[in-house]
């Protein structure tokens, strides 16, 4: 028997992380074959995935943390080329 | 200035490794975001900055030991969900884990036989950048976000923005792998209910 749309709504982020196999998979796309409005979730949960992805990946340091770590990486090069001095 | 996109990973470093601070910045910047999302998910709110700190403290003095065998994005994410995790301990805190609260079993979507009654709308762009024009949406997103329980925030900041794997979420989480699935279906879910509220009435 084939999974019914709420089921199938799971996997599809399931289908995200770690692709489905097998019989699962097969029930799976006859099931978004014959079903539009599945189709259309599996469509925009993949959107909306990678929408949060670059949300987050826009997401800028404050001055005060900028500073601190671009002083860091000064010391720690300092560091270095004296090691290798 | 070079621009770090369109350099090879092996010239970032090599500069890294000489001394440009430039690039440096463009690189602390470019990674920021998913680096923070990690040290929030695992270490909360109040020490995610001070989290990334650290993180690059270690990761600057390994850098000259650092070989490539994965990308320097991953390997960044590794040493900062290590740091995140070690304080976390420290601090004696947890993500929690509330159950899983779960109005997907009576979800008005669905018809009582499970198939869709309420589907959502067809959207005006098929990409994030589309979506992302509308700053308004941005901040929707990013609002309700905020309000997802912490453990399914947690799970889609790890692996939406981090990029771990499953493995590393169940560890993190402490949840079994099917949890996790639950918990980021249920999180990608509502970002889905959210853009799709903003694209019927343009409103959050």
């Amino acid at each position: 028997m084939l999974p019914n749309c709420k089921q199938v709504a799971e996997q599809v982020s399931e289908h995200i992380d770690q692709p489905l196999t097998g019989i699962r998979w097969l029930k799976f796309k006859l099931h978004l074959i014959m079903c539009a409005y599945c189709r259309l979730y599996d469509k925009q949960l993949g959107i909306a995935t990678k929408t949060v992805s670059s949300i987050e990946e826009c997401d800028q340091p404050s001055e005060e943390l900028t500073e601190n770590v671009t002083r860091t990486y000064k010391d720690i090069h300092c560091k270095h080329d004296q090691a290798t001095e | 200035m070079v621009k770090i996109s369109s350099l090879s990973e092996k010239e970032i470093l090599k500069l890294l490794l000489g001394g440009d601070e430039a690039v440096f910045n463009q690189v602390f910047k470019a990674y920021y975001g998913s680096m923070q999302a990690v040290a929030y998910a695992i270490a909360g709110p109040v020490i995610a900055d001070e989290v990334v700190q650290e993180a690059w403290l270690s990761a600057l003095k390994a850098l000259p030991k650092f070989e490539g065998r994965s990308s320097l994005k991953s390997w960044l994410i590794r040493i900062v969900a290590n740091e995140a995790k070690t304080r976390r301990r420290k601090e004696n805190r947890s993500v929690s884990l509330e159950s899983i609260q779960d109005s997907w079993a009576t979800d008005p979507r669905f018809t009582e036989n499970s198939h869709w009654k309420n589907p959502s709308a067809q959207w005006h762009g098929d990409t994030p950048e589309d979506l992302l024009s509308a700053e308004e949406l941005r901040e929707c997103i990013e609002k309700n976000m905020q309000k997802l329980p912490e453990n399914q925030l947690a799970a889609l900041r790890l692996r939406d923005a981090g990029g771990l794997s499953m493995d590393e979420l169940c560890n993190i989480l402490e949840v079994s792998s099917s949890n996790v699935r639950v918990l980021l279906h249920r999180a990608r879910d509502k970002v889905l209910r959210v853009i799709d509220h903003f694209q019927i009435t343009g409103e959050c």
